[in-house]
């Protein structure tokens, strides 16, 4: 821990340095204003406004398409470009601060061509930020999807550092961390379970989704809580210019997606309100309801959703109002009228975001968000005169505000706070038999979170730019709460907590630092640190997380997790921004990970934290990137040499092992082809080394029957995954009316091409008894998914 | 595997064993999607794992007015097949073992199952019927080793109340462990009730039982039925706490015990745990035990099911002995039947 403490006193005085550097400036004056999409009018996130031959003078639009930039006084050439979309260029006379809003349109009418891909020059060599990704939903929509659904979590996981949960899975580990470790944010409101259906599809209709961001590397200071990455999910605004519909009907599930102003604007203007609405269902054992009908199961069924809404309303050039809820269920319901049973089991999430931005002046950017966030997972079931209910979840009330301030061209600050109030409930059964009730009597817990930040982003010079960065985070575990000590034979002790009352506290300090050295033509090196508190967790005995896994605070058994990451890297683009690469190294110490005990036993009414055993862990690992940008062919290539590693003292006998997050290799490749303008083939492949798991050794007997013994933790490798996927998409332009409203498009996909039988999980058959003497076990691999092809009907109004 | 075996262990042991029905849960979401992805393809594979067999496993009990007995046995590697003529490979023999309590101790004798029929009634029948062997059958089995009171000390039985320290010195290691017999509780009334599903009820029927569950926390329960002269047999899940319904008076399903060394994984939804309607003797054995000794049983039974399931991880049996593992346990039991009149 002496190495965090000098890394916190160096980083704080280099902080403090920069801001005394602040003041003794030339005259300047700021270029600010608002980039929009020219055909909707929602903001363009992360557009370019630099001055014309010199790119290192520039700014980027945050996430409400707002930039500023303050130069000198006198003439400039300025260009507003975004990433698939017409650059625009204005001379400005700048004598004084002036607004610019823009609209930018897209290339799509001239996909005949070669698409230009505008974006600031060298983007990736020029910022400060490492491990960060940026995904367009539309990049995310050519590659081949799983049963045709498009999914924005496992394109994430095409990425060099993310690795999948497992087969067909859509949990991630982001270098080396576990799935608890990664913020998923869906307009600022925190998705606590991303899967439908054991994570095999992600909640996130692509459809709803405009742009994603994934932060793996030294976070910004503006997020934290998590110690592994950051996914950021921005919805779709709705469109403030004309009526719009999508949608799509695929073999598992149907979308619709309506965008439309308010009120109709007049002819090319925007209209200051608009909304989303979009939903999407799957049908797959609806078809089979007849069928059931007249069988002892009617009415057993299941079935997931996703409803996202979103409004926004500029109440001025600087007011906008944006309101945004998303709810998704699974539903599972089991009949048998024969044994008169009756399940029903529905879990999901439920979010719902307000945010409010006002542009104080030029240079002094808020949002402020209101965040309710809901997971909960329920069980009901009877047979007979017997009943029993379950019920577990997290419910979260959140207030954020961020200020953007952006100084000058050297010196842009970023501030502001965020308080969370937690209310999560442990498994709480209730049963019903005969005349009897039964309850169980865990205890919810409440806490408050805290978290206040600062992050300074200082050029010192074309070539030199920092990155400073500090957050203060608070946890606190709240009454009401009654903690039982003891047992049956030195007896049961209580202590009663009221409401409100704090009962454990945790502060953390975050320092985060980042900093970028250009060099050479389109060279740069970077390097960053950060250090990260967690304070909730999710504990799961699986690969990847459950709907019944159930999130836990920190409390005075449970510490915060903690993470320190050191990264450094080398960014180089070729042949004018056609191809981007970077290799990427890290190293992280982990501090405070929970896993379940090795005699741990799901039990009812036993708080689950008892069951938690503690330890530290290290991730390290090399990531290599290469992208092709532009072209009718484009795509990546990413691969990552890694390994992770944990120590705990009730493990493995104290001995080291290898995380289940571990993988020594692991290689995506995706590649699109644009074969005409009606046309385009996309491919995936995937390697990566097999799952560790702790294979079963050993065979005693106690009563005649057998008892299991182990190998050494995740000391036994599952056959190396690899995959291959093709799709292949037809927009077919109607030769009549090429520029009619009316859209459609077929898609083709292919998961695992060539039928590779991955193994999914491995288990022991057993035949035979002891009594009888021809006991025999045998392992088995069980893989999951063949080749399945799918079609997909995608159209846009 | 089909739904309906989850959804009947679970609410039928509902009650009875808590902890099941959250495992049903579990196991129910797994069938779920079984049936989605019945694409599932599964292959028998080569495993190249290290094991370390030849550690002793010691299964030993002492219940109120039964003698202590203790089964020595090693571990072997896993994929070892087992057959009948090697059994006896699993059996340690030339065992030093003394029970003792604060006041008297008795050393242990190894005896053969195969003159299990010469000891007197009293022990033989107790013991036998004990881990699951009838009698009459126990002659049938070749070098099954039991260690047990010297014919010289026969009266030396389990004392509610009272604890028993365990120690074992056997190829130059010692083995120790101690357990407890706490006081017993019983069901306040047994009844029967047909197979709730009509087309099983002239083959099947079910046994309830009333329980009182004492106003102390902290009850660890066992429980072995047995039916007309057959031995006592347990189910897959024999153990449950009042974690969950401390100090009530509640209804109970009590399952029928299933054959030793029959295949847990196989499960029939409309057979297992009912009584066969030939059964007119119904008598259930419930047992109170401590918490090391409920840990294990617990533990081991979820050993033996987390086998093979994909959303669960592996369980490691919590052992109360020290230098080696299996159990020490005391019952502390009460036996009761139910008599059916034709």
């Amino acid at each position: 821990m002496k190495i965090l403490y000098n890394v916190r006193v160096w980083m704080l005085l280099c902080s403090m340095i920069s801001f005394v550097q602040v003041f003794a400036q030339q005259e300047t004056f700021t270029i600010s204003g608002f980039l929009k999409d020219a055909k909707n009018g929602e903001a363009l996130i992360g557009a370019n406004v630099y001055v014309q031959g010199n790119t290192s003078l520039g700014a980027t639009t945050n996430l409400y398409g707002f930039y500023s930039l303050s130069l000198p006084k006198g003439i400039h050439q300025i260009e507003f470009s975004y990433i698939g979309y017409h650059t625009q260029a204005k001379e400005i006379n700048l004598d004084k601060d002036i607004r610019i809003n823009l609209e930018l349109s897209d290339d799509s009418k001239a996909l005949e061509e070669v698409v230009i891909t505008s974006e600031r020059k060298d983007e990736n060599v020029k910022n400060t930020v490492m491990g960060k990704e940026e995904l367009s939903t539309d990049r995310i929509k050519s590659i081949p999807a799983f049963m045709g659904e498009v999914d924005i979590i496992k394109a994430i996981q095409l990425m060099p550092g993310v690795q999948a949960a497992g087969e067909g899975n859509s949990g991630i580990y982001v270098r080396g961390g576990g799935p608890d470790q990664n913020l998923v944010l869906l307009d600022d409101a925190i998705v606590y379970n991303t899967g439908h259906l054991f994570g095999f599809f992600s909640v996130f209709n692509a459809d709803a989704v405009k742009n994603t961001t994934l932060y793996k590397g030294a976070m910004p200071a503006n997020y934290g809580g998590r110690l592994s990455s950051v996914i950021d999910i921005q919805m779709k605004e709705g469109n403030n210019k004309r009526f719009e519909m999508e949608g799509g009907i695929g073999i598992i599930s149907s979308r619709l997606t309506i965008m439309a102003p308010f009120k109709k604007p007049k002819s090319t203007k925007t209209a200051k309100g608009a909304f989303l609405f979009s939903g999407r269902r799957t049908y797959l054992f609806d078809i089979a309801q007849p069928l059931l009908k007249k069988t002892d199961f009617a009415g057993t069924n299941y079935f997931f959703y996703d409803i996202n809404l979103k409004a926004n309303y500029q109440f001025s050039d600087k007011d906008r109002l944006y309101v945004s809820a998303y709810f998704g269920r699974d539903v599972f319901v089991y009949n048998s009228t024969k044994n008169q049973t009756n399940v029903k089991i529905p879990w999901g999430n439920a979010t719902a975001t307000i945010r409010y931005n006002h542009l104080f002046n030029d240079k002094l950017f808020m949002n402020t968000s209101f965040v309710f966030n809901d997971y909960n997972f329920s069980f009901s079931g009877r047979q007979t005169d017997f009943s029993f209910n379950a019920f577990s979840g997290v419910r979260d009330f959140n207030v954020k505000v961020d200020l953007d301030y952006y100084l000058n061209n050297k010196h842009k600050l970023k501030f502001g706070m965020m308080y969370t109030h937690h209310r999560m409930t442990p498994t709480q059964a209730s049963a019903k038999s005969g005349d009897t009730d039964f309850e169980s009597k865990i205890n919810k817990r409440y806490s408050h979170e805290l978290a206040w930040y600062a992050a300074h982003e200082y050029s010192v010079n074309d070539k030199l730019k920092f990155d400073f960065g500090f957050r203060l985070s608070l946890f606190q575990h709240i009454g009401p709460f009654q903690q039982v000590s003891g047992d049956n034979i030195i007896g049961y002790d209580t202590v009663y907590y009221k409401r409100s009352k704090p009962i454990k506290t945790y502060v953390g300090p975050e320092p985060r630092f980042a900093m970028r050295y250009a060099f050479g033509n389109n060279n740069s090196i970077k390097a960053g640190v950060a250090l990260n508190y967690q304070y909730i967790h999710l504990v799961s005995s699986s690969n990847s997380t459950l709907p019944t896994d159930v999130w836990v605070q920190s409390s005075a058994i449970v510490k915060p997790q903690m993470a320190l990451q050191y990264s450094v890297g080398y960014f180089r683009n070729f042949k004018d921004n056609m191809f981007e690469a970077s290799i990427e190294v890290y190293f992280k110490h982990l501090w405070n990970q929970i896993e379940y005990g090795e005699s741990y036993v799901n039990e009812l009414n036993v708080d689950q934290e008892l069951g938690y055993v503690f330890g530290k862990g290290k991730a390290y690992g090399a990531e290599f990137f290469i992208k092709k940008r532009t072209g009718k062919l484009n795509g990546w290539i990413g691969y990552t040499l890694s390994r992770s590693d944990r120590k705990f003292p009730d493990l493995n006998e104290g001995k080291v092992f290898p995380a289940k997050y571990d993988r020594t290799h692991d290689l995506s490749i995706n590649i699109n082809y644009d074969i005409n303008k009606e046309w385009s083939v996309g491919a995936t492949f995937v390697y990566a080394t097999g799952n560790a798991i702790t294979p079963a050794n050993t065979l005693s007997m106690i009563e005649f029957n057998p008892m299991i013994g182990y190998a050494e933790r995740n000391s036994y490798r599952v056959p190396s995954y690899h995959r291959m996927d093709l799709a292949l998409t037809y927009t077919p332009i109607p030769k009549r009316r090429p520029n009619r409203r009316w859209k459609s498009s077929y898609n083709i996909a292919i998961y695992n091409v060539y039928n590779r039988k991955n193994t999914y999980f491995i288990y022991n058959k057993i035949e035979g008894s002891t009594l009888t003497g021809d006991l025999k076990q045998t392992p088995i691999n069980v893989s999951l998914f063949p080749v399945i092809p799918s079609f997909t009907w995608n159209f846009k109004f | 595997m089909s739904v309906h075996s989850y959804i009947s262990t679970n609410s039928l042991s509902i009650i009875k064993r808590n902890r099941t029905f959250y495992s049903g849960m579990f196991l129910l979401l797994g069938t779920l999607f079984c049936i989605l992805f019945f694409t599932a393809c599964e292959k028998e594979i080569k495993l190249n794992v290290k094991s370390n067999p030849n550690e002793i496993i010691v299964e030993g009990h002492i219940e109120n007015d039964l003698p202590p007995y203790v089964i020595l046995t090693k571990s072997i590697s896993l994929y070892d097949n087992i057959n009948i003529n090697n059994l006896s490979n699993f059996f340690v023999h030339n065992a030093r073992i003394v029970v003792s309590t604060d006041s008297d101790s008795v050393e242990l004798v190894e005896y053969n199952s195969s003159i299990l029929q010469s000891l007197p009634d009293s022990i033989a029948i107790a013991i036998a019927a004990q881990f699951g062997i009838s009698i009459d059958s126990a002659a049938a089995f070749p070098d099954v080793s039991i260690y047990t009171v010297p014919l010289t000390n026969t009266n030396y039985v389990g004392v509610i109340g009272k604890k028993y320290d365990l120690r074992i010195e056997v190829n130059n290691q010692v083995l120790t462990s101690s357990t407890t017999i706490p006081a017993p509780v019983f069901f306040d009334s047994l009844w029967l009730l047909p197979h709730p599903n009509a087309a099983y009820a002239d083959s099947f029927f079910q046994v309830y039982g009333w329980l009182q569950d004492p106003p102390t926390m902290g009850n660890y329960y066992r429980y072995f039925t047995k039916a007309d002269n057959e031995p006592f047999l347990v189910s897959t899940q024999s153990v449950f706490d009042d974690n969950f319904f401390n100090g009530k008076a509640f209804q109970i399903f009590i399952p029928k015990g299933k054959p030793i060394g029959s295949n847990s994984s196989e499960f029939d939804f409309n057979t297992d745990g009912y009584w066969d309607i030939a059964d007119s003797v119904c008598t259930i054995k419930l047992c109170q035990i401590d918490k090391p000794h409920y840990d294990f049983w617990r533990t081991l039974e979820a050993n033996r099911s987390s086998q093979g399931n994909p959303f669960g991880s592996f369980v490691l049996v919590k052992s109360n002995i020290v230098g080696g593992k299996g159990v020490w346990g005391g019952y502390g039991s009460i036996t009761g039947s139910y008599v059916r009149v034709p």
